[in-house]
């Protein structure tokens, strides 16, 4: 198996929620058939979305309410994990596709070395990050990303967040906790346990999209691309019938 | 009778359960942030939870629960099948003490 493939690497752009979520899959298709290369997408939710994990609840999760008057989209993803709340200022969001045999066979593994390029991003901005099982990254203890990966049909699909500058408060606004759980308190303490880029270096989304950049393609050879008018097409055929639908996002 | 319970995965995630349960599981749904895939193995393993008996010991859930994901050649990650079936069998209890009928 030929361990050098020629990544296709599409830079920072931003969809909103459905259509994100539907690149991925249409893209993970694309690969199945021979029709695209090993791909590293970055990109933003415009607007900002909740995601949840395949297998959770949107009710149990998600205060459906307040997302609908804050113009906040909601979609289920097909990885598992748990829910997101992705600010279109606050994270960006990344997705490698890829066929499974360039990456270890074991799950931790791979996220280990996924996250590595994400480790080795943060580096570039002088920032000193773990990976940290089973799918987190840590800065000083404390959470700055999380991932979520699924294989299918001999394709590895992984995608997360790094989180650039996030509102906590509004994290917790579409997010269900219980109310006494909103309490100055709890965020303190969200706080002690997840960190932004911003909390540790002033640097602007440019300066991290670029250093992920750096992070994810060192030692590969890649070029710049974009999506393929066929890809475009599925991705918008399974906004319409999966990531759209209240079937699919109230399935659980 | 209807059972819910949350369960925390040792070193893994949360898992949750809900039943609806007379003498025989009728319905099972598990939801939480844990990974497996195939993803949608998960119905085959609450379908092959519906219709043991309520009082079936953790052990027979989660022999049930490994079947299913043999049969489709499912990976679990955050999680397992002792847990699903502890999570299950713990709705379930839940579900009889809710209504004043502990066994």
């Amino acid at each position: 198996m030929d361990k050098t493939p020629e990544w296709r690497v599409i830079p920072l752009e931003e969809h909103d929620a459905y259509l994100n979520m539907a690149l991925d899959e249409a893209c993970a298709q694309s690969l199945t058939d021979g029709d695209a290369n090993p791909t590293i997408r970055f990109y933003r939710w415009k607007p900002s979305a909740v995601s949840i994990g395949y297998f959770q609840s949107m009710e149990e999760e998600v205060n459906v309410e307040q997302c609908k008057e804050l113009g906040i989209d909601l979609v289920r993803r097909r990885t598992g994990g748990g829910a997101v709340y992705h600010d279109y200022e606050g994270e960006v969001t990344y997705s490698v596709i890829a066929p499974e045999q360039y990456f270890p066979k074991g799950i931790t593994e791979s996220y280990h070395l996924i996250c590595g390029w994400i480790t080795n991003g943060l580096k570039e901005l002088g920032l000193h990050a773990e990976f940290k099982p089973i799918n987190d990254i840590t800065l000083n203890g404390k959470k700055i990303s999380g991932n979520a990966q699924t294989r299918r049909n001999g394709i590895l699909t992984q995608h997360g967040t790094i989180l650039y500058d996030l509102d906590v408060r509004k994290m917790f606004s579409v997010l269900k906790v219980s109310k006494e759980k909103i309490s100055d308190k709890m965020i303190q303490s969200v706080e002690e346990r997840v960190t932004r880029i911003l909390d540790h270096k002033k640097v602007s989304r440019e300066d991290v999209a670029h250093a992920l950049l750096k992070g994810f393609t060192q030692g590969k050879f890649y070029s710049f691309g974009k999506w393929s008018n066929a890809e475009l097409d599925d991705a918008h055929v399974l906004v319409s019938q999966r990531y759209c639908t209240k079937e699919w996002n109230w399935m659980r | 009778m209807q059972g819910a319970s949350v369960l925390k995965v040792p070193n893994g995630k949360l898992v949750k359960a809900r039943v609806d349960f007379v003498e025989r599981l009728e319905r099972v749904q598990i939801t939480g942030d844990f990974f497996m895939h195939p993803e949608e193995g998960i119905a085959n393993i609450e379908q092959a939870l519906n219709g043991l008996k309520a009082n079936s010991t953790s052990g027979e859930l989660e022999k049930a629960i490994q079947r299913a994901v043999l049969l489709n050649q499912m990976e679990l990650v955050g999680v397992d099948a002792e847990s699903l079936a502890r999570a299950v069998q713990m709705a379930v209890e839940n579900g009889r003490k809710g209504n004043g009928q502990n066994p």
